[in-house]
């Protein structure tokens, strides 16, 4: 055996909370602060990085790994000055009702949690799919890529009834009518449709909704991470 | 309670456009931040979620895990004070997204509060981000 095979201990890449909190623990435990803000905390961050390279074996990783325990500081940071905010002042409970009763902002604050709670507990994979079916089935978020996606991705989803989704995708896709570049017009068409699907109770399927975008882009972002 | 919403000058012009009885009462501020946060940040925040305190949550993920169609969700299987922690992990660009698709549809005064209370929480996430050194 050379030199090189003997093994490193195995790095499992932090994902949760817990996960940060034993790696900074760990780091401190070897004398190196990446969060100290005196002078000397460039060095405590290469002496990390150089750590995790040497104690696992972590060449091109170790980088991103420390960026990354930077970025879950900052951001549990700006989670306790958000938790102290003076929420109840606001009229949220109202809120929600009137997020009943739109359909568009229902289904991005069901995506939303629903996404955020297969994070939390472990289940994004099949999550991300049921959510993706369930958009396609709507033609809304990004519709037609998620079904590519969600079979490249190997999710066990029915092949069957993925391809039926998808041809169904595409037949909404068909019939978006090419949009007037007049401005303003693309938005009053879409309002109109916005009307009828409120007054049916039914989400239109030839528009776009920044809600429900912006929903289905950040569960892209969860199936990306690490 | 509150009487102010805060909006950018973009989403003014489309408030403005409403019915006077539905802005009777109300003042809007400019919101003037725009520190929204990086895909990266939004992943991050996604690990930081608890929903200790609303197990309704796990519920849910449980359904859609065993097999139940999402369709069949309801925002009504959720408390309303699930909007806190689901505000902060989405991000000031989620709520903003909200904002933009509750402003095109504001019916009634319902809607203008909000409109508000939304407004408010994306000033305030703006606001904690505008500290951030990492995005």
């Amino acid at each position: 055996m050379t030199q090189d095979n003997i093994e490193s201990p195995q790095f499992e890449a932090p994902r949760r909370a817990e996960d940060f909190h034993n790696l900074t623990r760990e780091l401190t435990n070897r004398g190196l602060n990446i969060l100290d803000a005196k002078e000397n905390a460039a060095d405590q961050r290469r002496e990390a990085i150089q750590y995790l390279k040497d104690t696992y074996n972590l060449n091109g990783q170790a980088e991103r790994v420390i960026e990354d325990l930077e970025l879950f500081h900052q951001e549990a940071e700006a989670k306790k000055e958000w938790s102290t905010w003076d929420y109840i002042k606001y009229p949220f409970a109202k809120t929600w009702e009137v997020m009943k009763a739109h359909p568009y902002l229902s289904t991005a604050a069901i995506i939303a949690t629903a996404g955020a709670g297969a994070y939390y507990t472990g289940a994004l994979t099949p999550v991300v799919a049921a959510v993706k079916q369930w958009l396609v089935q709507l033609g809304v978020g990004g519709a037609a890529e998620a079904v590519t996606e969600t079979v490249g991705a190997g999710v066990e989803v029915a092949k069957d009834a993925v391809a039926s989704v998808a041809q169904g995708a595409e037949a909404l896709i068909d019939k978006v009518p090419v949009p007037d570049m007049v401005p303003g017009a693309v938005d009053a068409a879409a309002g109109a449709g916005e009307v009828a699907a409120e007054a049916s109770g039914v989400l239109n399927p030839t528009t776009t909704v920044p809600s429900i975008d912006e929903a289905a882009k950040i569960l892209d972002a969860l199936r990306q991470a690490p | 309670m509150t009487i102010e919403i805060i909006l950018t000058p973009a989403e003014q012009a489309t408030y403005n456009a409403l019915q006077d009885s539905l802005k009777e009462g109300w003042t809007v501020t400019e919101e003037s931040l725009n520190c929204y946060e990086s895909e990266r940040q939004i992943v991050m925040r996604h690990r930081l979620a608890d929903f200790t305190a609303y197990p309704q949550v796990a519920v849910m993920v449980e359904r859609i895990v065993s097999g139940e169609e999402v369709e069949h969700i309801s925002l009504s299987d959720l408390p309303d004070g699930v909007q806190k922690e689901i505000y902060f992990t989405m991000g000031a660009r989620g709520v903003n997204a909200l904002m933009q698709t509750l402003l095109k549809e504001i019916t009634t005064d319902e809607d203008v509060v909000a409109l508000a209370a939304l407004s408010a929480a994306r000033h305030k996430l703006l606001e904690i981000n505008s500290t951030a050194t990492h995005s």
